[in-house]
């Protein structure tokens, strides 16, 4: 019984090392997207990559959730929003503005995703899949970089992607990948979304776990898409359920019904 | 028919299929042959054009399927390995693709997200992304932090206002001496720079009282952390002039860890640099024992260039600092000893040309000056939300020998002897209850003893042969005692402190023997006693984002003088407020005023002569004087973190009204010093402006920085009335970056004028202008070499300039992570000298200053 239980603890010794992947790389890209109100956006959003694994997150999210999920943590939280709440300055507060985390191992061959809006938080597995890239004559320079041109048809959109070849890693910005070189810009054909590479450092970085993941549903993808299709048409039922209260904003949210998610493949 | 086109079909399917070529491999790791998962390989046909490509597997295999091969090329490349270019028609499938170890040299592009981020009134500074080859420790780096000022004498200023608190990993651990932590610290051991703006450091009166300042947070690198980390250099050499062995050592030790932390540092030199400087307390506040040095005797004047140009020292400093975390508090003890020996020499030649032919006078000088300094300083402090306690004890022992030999009119040797004691505990204690109401206690006990040695002889062509000895006691013991309740209500904090002030002086000097020319008394046994009661009333509002201060001290004063002054009792009130506005997290403007009454500082009070130094004496008032001051300031500060741009103002205008103004009077060869009773009024004004920037493209920074004064004061000088006005501008720029990836540099200029008008007859502007550059080049990972070169261009009459242009050069080669190698070599030219000479219709004036000559020494620097 005593060797098994240290048998179990050394294999989650090991589970919890291979979880903690050093980075050889980091990338900071912008994601240019639209709010539902129809209004720009742009996040900054962070690849950390090496030859066979990624993480594809937002700073200020791993920040938040770092906080949220420790009970030291907590507490600055909740002072950072008190102070926040008494100056009336509540933008400055940290908030998961890009919820979203991707884990993309070539060595176990899975894709792990965590999304989701306010309360509705979702996580789900899938094989990890290359984009079945058709590379064109075109080049660019990105980053003082000589990028080649690609493009794909996933799940729904049309993307053209730029990779640097002289970047060996074949990751790049939220699913992307597969291309013989890092990944520095794509952009789908309605504009909607587009992820441009603004700064790339050599890194011995962790890839870190997600904090509180065990706070996240297990769901399935079309299901969480489908899910948060319907917060999106009705944010104010959604934020009420969140929140437990019946919420109604005088005039309504305006809502661009053209927008959609980066998979639009669940409709 | 149809059948044989048919079977035509398939066959020749068939024969496409047969000419589908598997390019397959492995691709695997040098010299342990294990295979390499995730490298990319690449076919490219003859023209370079990428016509298939894959990954190695979980194996390091690989299979491309090519219609055709001939002239195609395989290239294969992973994060960490050089890439491999298989030529496909040289080679037969499948492959082995061997791969060597090398750095992928990646241009870096920094990330902008990291450099500079921003939460809350927590700004955070990437350390590596501002950090350049040819930096060490982490002052060198915070300089380049847009929005951050470090001064040279170390002094932190974060958007033109001065630090008020330096933590490292959240420990207050040096207090005001954080110039050993900024000196000390690798860069490399400092993952980010935390500036916490509008910090209170005291957590009981967060949110009740506001706070215009900001602190500065290390936080550091894991590997720093919870472990001793040691850094040590040790360089030896040999300097042209002064003309002998050279040499720079420090050893630097820091331990950080959760319940104790200590840094202890051990330096040495003799190249240039004061190392009490390191030590400088930047939050020590006054002392209010206020004795003051009647003696002054100063080594002569070096020319404006940067000190390690024209400083003549051997330097040592050893100082270690330890925080314990106790239970409820913590515990810190601060012992430093300083020694520094400083020698200068000056040559001043002037020539009148008379009909009876040239007459020439040489005057030489040449002085020795040597400091010891000892201070020890243990805290306890208690750091709540409900309740704050701080007592600190300090004891502070100084030594100042100066000797100074003068050849020429008037010659003579000077010695004064300066010892200094001071020792004082302060105690404050804050209790906060039903989170709105405060109480504090203080209590703060000064002593200080300040003697004074001077001992002139002269041997002047008329006077003959003289000497003259002065000693002089002073004393003093100061103790303020207070209790201050404040309370808070919907934004509104009132607080009320009273308090008295007690303050026992001393003064006795003699001076047995004077120049003949001079009369007057030359004995002087004084006591200067004071008792206030007071009172500050305090009131602090806080509307939507605008803060506003009211500060209105009462107080009365009752002094005595023993029978040399009539005892005098004053009422001071002395208002001020200030208001700050920061309507986001951007912009933030304060302005402040105030008014008030003072009382004259006491040190002036002083019947009988005393001897400043061989040439110059001074005598006190003897009578009891107030004056009156007005000042208005106001300040702006802008920042814009994505951007990476910081912009700070500031403008402040002061009267000053004294009732008492300073006569200089000359008899013979002497000046003397004293007051006579004629208001003087004076005012000053001073601007300045400071903005930066990053540069990302170049992993680099901007700054550019704008000042002006102007200061009018009035003098008696020989029964003339002068009022003199001087005003001063200047501006200056730096900007640094990595633009390629084996080069970075760092560029400074600073220009400014100064012009001196005495009643109405203006001088002209004299400027002075400074360019220096460093240039780092590194060929190799493991090799750097630094280009700096500096030049000064002073104007030294109107139209007439000095220039100087200075080189120093230094290789470094880093045997491993741990031990680096250098060499230096300082002043390459071996300028010597900073000699001028001026002329005037009837005489010329020639000037000869010295300066650190060539200078070579052999590093060699360890890190654990």
């Amino acid at each position: 019984m005593k060797k098994s239980l240290t048998l179990t603890v050394m294999c989650l010794a090991a589970l919890t090392a291979s979880a903690q992947e050093k980075a050889d790389i980091e990338v900071s890209y912008n994601y240019r997207h639209f709010h539902r109100s129809g209004k720009e956006q742009n996040h900054q959003l962070t690849l950390l990559a090496n030859a066979t694994e990624s993480k594809f997150f937002s700073p200020e999210t791993e920040f938040v959730d770092s906080l949220e999920y420790t009970p030291e943590g907590r507490e600055i939280y909740n002072q950072m929003k008190m102070a926040a709440f008494t100056s009336g300055d509540l933008k400055s507060v940290p908030s998961r503005k890009i919820p979203m985390y991707i884990f993309k191992s070539k060595a176990k061959g899975e894709t792990e995703v965590y999304d989701g809006q306010i309360a509705m938080m979702f996580t789900y597995t899938e094989p990890y899949e290359a984009q079945t890239w058709e590379i064109a004559d075109s080049t660019r320079n990105i980053l003082d970089y000589d990028c080649g041109m690609a493009t794909c048809s996933y799940r729904g959109r049309e993307w053209t992607a730029w990779f640097a070849v002289d970047i060996p890693i074949q990751d790049g910005p939220w699913k992307l990948s597969g291309l013989p070189g890092l990944i520095l810009e794509a952009s789908e054909s309605t504009g909607q979304h587009h992820f441009t590479a603004t700064g790339i450092q050599a890194s011995r970085r962790a890839m870190t776990p997600v904090a509180g993941r065990d706070h996240y549903e297990k769901a399935d993808r079309i299901t969480m898409l489908k899910a948060l299709r319907k917060f999106e048409e009705n944010p104010e039922a959604g934020l009420g359920a969140a929140l437990g209260i019946k919420l109604s904003v005088q005039g309504g949210i305006k809502v661009d019904k053209s927008l959609d998610f980066l998979e639009t493949d669940y409709r | 028919m149809i059948r044989l086109t048919c079977i035509l079909a398939f066959m020749l399917v068939a024969l496409a299929g047969v000419a589908q070529t598997d390019v397959s491999g492995i691709v695997v790791e040098e010299g342990s042959n294990e295979p390499l998962t995730g490298a990319s390989v690449i076919l490219r046909n003859p023209a370079g054009k990428i016509r298939k490509y894959a990954t190695s597997d979980n194996n390091g295999r690989f299979s491309i399927q090519a219609a055709e091969t001939k002239g195609h090329t395989l290239d294969v490349s992973m994060m960490g390995f050089a890439k491999q270019t298989v030529v496909l028609d040289s080679v037969e499938l499948p492959v082995t693709v061997v791969m060597e170890a090398s750095a992928t040299m990646l241009k870096e592009v920094a990330v902008k997200a990291d450099r500079i981020r921003e939460q809350g009134d927590t700004i955070t500074y990437n350390v590596g992304s501002f950090a350049q080859a040819q930096d060490r420790s982490i002052g060198d780096v915070l300089k380049r932090m847009p929005g951050i000022d470090v001064s040279n004498t170390g002094k932190i200023q974060y958007q033109g206002e001065d630090i008020n608190k330096f933590y490292i990993e959240g420990a207050d651990l040096l207090g005001g001496k954080y110039g050993i932590a900024t000196n000390g610290i690798s860069h490399d051991d400092v993952g980010a720079v935390e500036v916490m703006e509008n910090h209170q450091p005291m957590q009981v009166l967060s949110g009740i009282s506001f706070s215009d300042k900001a602190a500065i947070n290390l936080k550091l690198k894991n590997k720093a952390k919870a472990t001793w980390t040691f850094h040590g250099d040790a360089g030896g050499g040999w300097s042209w002039q002064p003309s002998g062995a050279a040499w720079d050592a420090e050893l630097f030790a820091m331990a950080v860890m959760s319940g104790f932390q200590n840094i202890t540092t051990v330096k040495t030199n003799n190249t240039g640099e004061d190392l009490s400087a390191n030590a400088t307390d930047f939050f020590a506040s006054r002392r209010e024992t206020g004795l003051s040095r009647y003696v002054s005797v100063s080594l002569p004047g070096v020319p404006s260039l940067s000190r390690k140009r024209t400083l003549f020292n051997r330097s040592a400093l050893v100082s270690t600092n330890s925080l314990w975390k106790l239970k409820n508090g913590e515990f810190k003890a601060q012992v430093d000893y300083s020694f520094n020996r400083v020698t200068a020499r000056a040559t001043n030649t002037t020539t009148y040309f008379l009909e009876s032919g040239d007459r020439v006078v040489t005057e030489n000088r040449d002085g020795l000056d040597r400091t010891h300094s000892l201070s020890g300083k243990f805290i306890y402090e208690v750091n709540k939300k409900t309740m704050f306690i701080n007592n600190t004890l300090s004891t502070n022992i100084d030594w100042d020998n100066i000797r100074l030999t003068m050849t020429g009119s008037l010659p003579n040797s000077q010695s004064a002897y300066l010892p200094d004691y001071y020792v004082s505990n302060r105690f404050k204690m804050i209790k906060r209850f039903n989170g709105k109401h405060l109480v504090t206690f203080q209590s703060n006990n000064e002593w200080e003893s300040l003697p004074q040695t001077l001992n002139v002889y002269t041997a002047g062509v008329h006077s003959g042969e003289q000497r003259f000895n002065q000693s002089l006691g002073n004393h003093a013991f100061y103790t303020h005692e207070s209790a201050a309740y404040a309370f808070s209500v919907k934004g509104l904090t009132i607080s009320l402190e009273g308090g008295v002030k007690g303050y026992l002086r001393s003064l006795n000097s003699e001076l047995p023997d004077i120049p003949a020319e001079i009369a007057g008394t030359t004995r002087n046994v004084l006591n200067t006693n004071y008792f206030t009661l007071y009172a500050t009333p305090k009131f602090e509002y806080w509307v939507k984002r605008v803060n506003f201060t009211l500060n209105a001290p009462v107080s009365f004063s009752h002094y005595t003088f023993d029978k040399a002054l009539a005892n005098r009792s004053e009422v001071y009130f002395s208002p001020s407020l200030s208001v700050n506005w920061k309507p986001d997290n951007r912009f933030s403007a304060t302005l402040r005023g105030g008014a008030g009454r003072t009382p004259m500082d006491l040190n002036m009070i002083q019947p009988g002569l005393t001897m400043t130094d061989y040439r110059t004496f001074r005598q006190g008032v003897d009578n009891f004087y107030n004056s009156t001051s007005q000042r208005v300031s106001a300040s702006l500060s802008y920042k814009h973190t994505r951007h990476g741009l910081f912009a700070n103002a500031m403008v402040m205008q002061s009267w000053s009204h004294l009732p008492y103004t300073m006569v200089q009077r000359l008899y013979g060869d002497y000046i003397v010093y004293s007051y006579a009773d004629a208001a003087s009024d004076g005012q000053n004004l001073m601007a300045m402006g400071n903005v930066g920037k990053t540069l990302d493209f170049m992993r680099g920074s901007v700054n550019v920085n704008g000042s002006f004064s102007s200061n009018e004061s009035h003098l008696f000088s020989d029964n003339e009335a002068v009022n003199s006005v001087s005003t001063g501008w200047s501006i200056g720029a730096k900007i640094n970056g990595t633009p390629l990836r084996w080069l970075s540099f760092d560029y400074s200029i600073d220009f400014s004028e100064i012009r001196l008008k005495m009643n109405s007859v203006r001088n002209s502007w004299l400027s002075g202008m400074e360019n220096s550059l460093l240039i780092n080049i590194m060929p190799h990972a493991k090799w750097e070499w630094r280009i700096i070169g500096e030049h000064y261009r002073n104007e030294l009459t109107s139209g007439k300039y000095k220039n100087v242009l200075l080189l120093d050069t230094k290789l470094v080669y880093k045997l491993s992570k741990r031990i680096e190698l250098s060499a230096t070599l300082n002043n390459i030219f071996n300028q010597r000298s900073y000699n001028y000479t001026t002329y005037s219709q009837l005489s010329s004036f020639e000037s000869q200053r010295w300066l650190r000559g060539r200078e070579l020494l052999f590093t060699i620097s360890l890190r654990k």
